[in-house]
């Protein structure tokens, strides 16, 4: 894969609501991953697999933070540890998506923990500019799930 | 107790003499049938409901369970309600609270006589693997010390259901030598959770632990894990962490979860 190809690559994930995307071409694969928690960058990684003639190294290419030091409008962090739903049932259509606008109220997604099931509502108004965990996936006590602007 | 009855045979001068003591704690509203007793009560909460508000219908008709799971009832065969419950703002709510439910109904229908009850993380009942009673817990919105607790309690297993469900669904029917009214039911469960409330919000799950590992199924067994977006985990089931997180000893390595559909590890 040329670097030009996996620069658009970076700036797709950067400039959306995807934490991560993984993408096979043939016999290469490509993962490309944003931690908003840690806050380091984006990491890609790159693998070929063991049979390729000259297998690629892992590579890191460190881009502007996922989250820069002052977001672009307001983060709806995790009120608690769980499981991230953003739809109320499999298959149902989700909360939101990016560009929605939202007042303060409405409710953003669920998350789960041991059968406990917590809907949690946007506490401002805007419009949602990125959304930052992926369904299905653990939240933190804390975590930045939403970007409200 | 303040009654709202609508329409409904359910007897309220029934409940009211079961509750006893504890009379006082609940507003019971009693309808013929509901959509969904959960979907109401937290409507009927958020426009300012009193803590014990209890709403229990003959009939669901989108009775909800987790994840958008139907919930099954038709009338006389189930005891469907809905539990509205503030915790006090020093207490650890909502901690382990799907478990301290399921103590509580577990601990109320033995104290009718049923006996083999047993407990499956985080908060089904069952006999001999089969289950006995469902549990969905939503909190209110904003207020995380105040939630709607849904119980469904498998009262007979209808002649109806097909054979590939009635064989894991057991009735408590089945487990009582004589079986109670409702109301007596009704009223003994919501005593017990008033009961077991008052501990967990004074002392936490640490107190209640004990009680309900002693009534866990699967400890000490092989289980499998199911995630609706992850691979299958295998451990031996080490019993529940303070907060009532699952622990899995992975071999030789003891790790928490707190999500995941536990099963018997098929043979």
């Amino acid at each position: 894969m040329d670097l030009r190809k996996l620069k658009t690559l970076i700036d797709l994930v950067q400039n959306s609501g995807i934490s991560e995307l993984e993408i096979s071409e043939g016999e290469e694969r490509i993962r490309i991953a944003k931690h908003p928690a840690a806050s380091t960058g984006t990491t890609v990684m790159m693998n070929a697999p063991q049979q390729a003639a000259a297998p690629l190294p892992a590579i890191a290419v460190p881009v502007e933070a996922a989250i820069p030091a002052e977001p672009d409008g307001h983060v709806l962090k995790a009120p608690m540890v769980g499981t991230f739903y953003r739809s109320g049932s499999p298959g149902a259509a989700a909360f939101v998506e990016v560009g929605a606008v939202v007042k303060e109220g409405d409710t953003l997604c669920i998350i789960e923990a041991m059968k406990l099931m917590n809907e949690i509502e946007a506490d401002a108004s805007g419009t949602i500019k990125r959304i930052l965990v992926e369904n299905g996936q653990p939240v933190e006590y804390g975590q930045p799930m939403f970007v409200i602007g | 107790m303040a009654v709202h009855h609508i329409d409904t045979p359910f007897d309220l001068v029934g409940l009211r003499r079961s509750l006893d003591s504890h009379t006082c704690r609940f507003d019971v509203v009693a309808l013929a049938e509901c959509a969904s007793t959960n979907v109401q009560l937290l409507e009927m909460a958020e426009a300012g409901a009193p803590s014990g508000t209890v709403l229990v219908a003959e009939r669901q008709t989108a009775g909800r369970g987790r994840r958008g799971r139907i919930w099954h009832s038709s009338t006389g065969d189930s005891l469907t309600f809905s539990l509205f419950w503030r915790f006090p703002e020093d207490s650890r709510a909502p901690s382990a609270l799907s478990l301290v439910v399921g103590l509580a109904i577990a601990q109320a229908l033995e104290n009718l006589g049923a006996g083999g009850i047993a407990l499956k993380w985080p908060n089904d009942l069952l006999h001999e693997n089969r289950k006995l009673a469902g549990i969905l817990i939503e909190l209110l919105p904003g207020a995380p010390r105040a939630a709607v607790i849904g119980i469904g309690i498998n009262l007979s297993v209808p002649a109806t259901l097909p054979e590939a469900l009635s064989e894991h669904v057991i009735g408590l029917d089945s487990l009582l030598g004589v079986m109670s009214a409702r109301e007596a039911i009704l009223g003994a469960l919501l005593a017990e959770l008033a009961n077991t409330f008052d501990i967990y919000s004074d002392q936490g799950f640490a107190a209640l632990r004990g009680a309900w590992q002693r009534r866990h199924y699967f400890t000490g067994r092989t289980v499998r894990l199911l995630f609706d977006h992850a691979p299958d985990v295998y451990g031996i089931c080490a019993g529940v962490d303070e907060d009532g997180a699952l622990l899995l000893d992975i071999e030789g390595i003891c790790q928490r979860f707190i999500g995941g559909e536990i099963s018997l590890r098929p043979a």
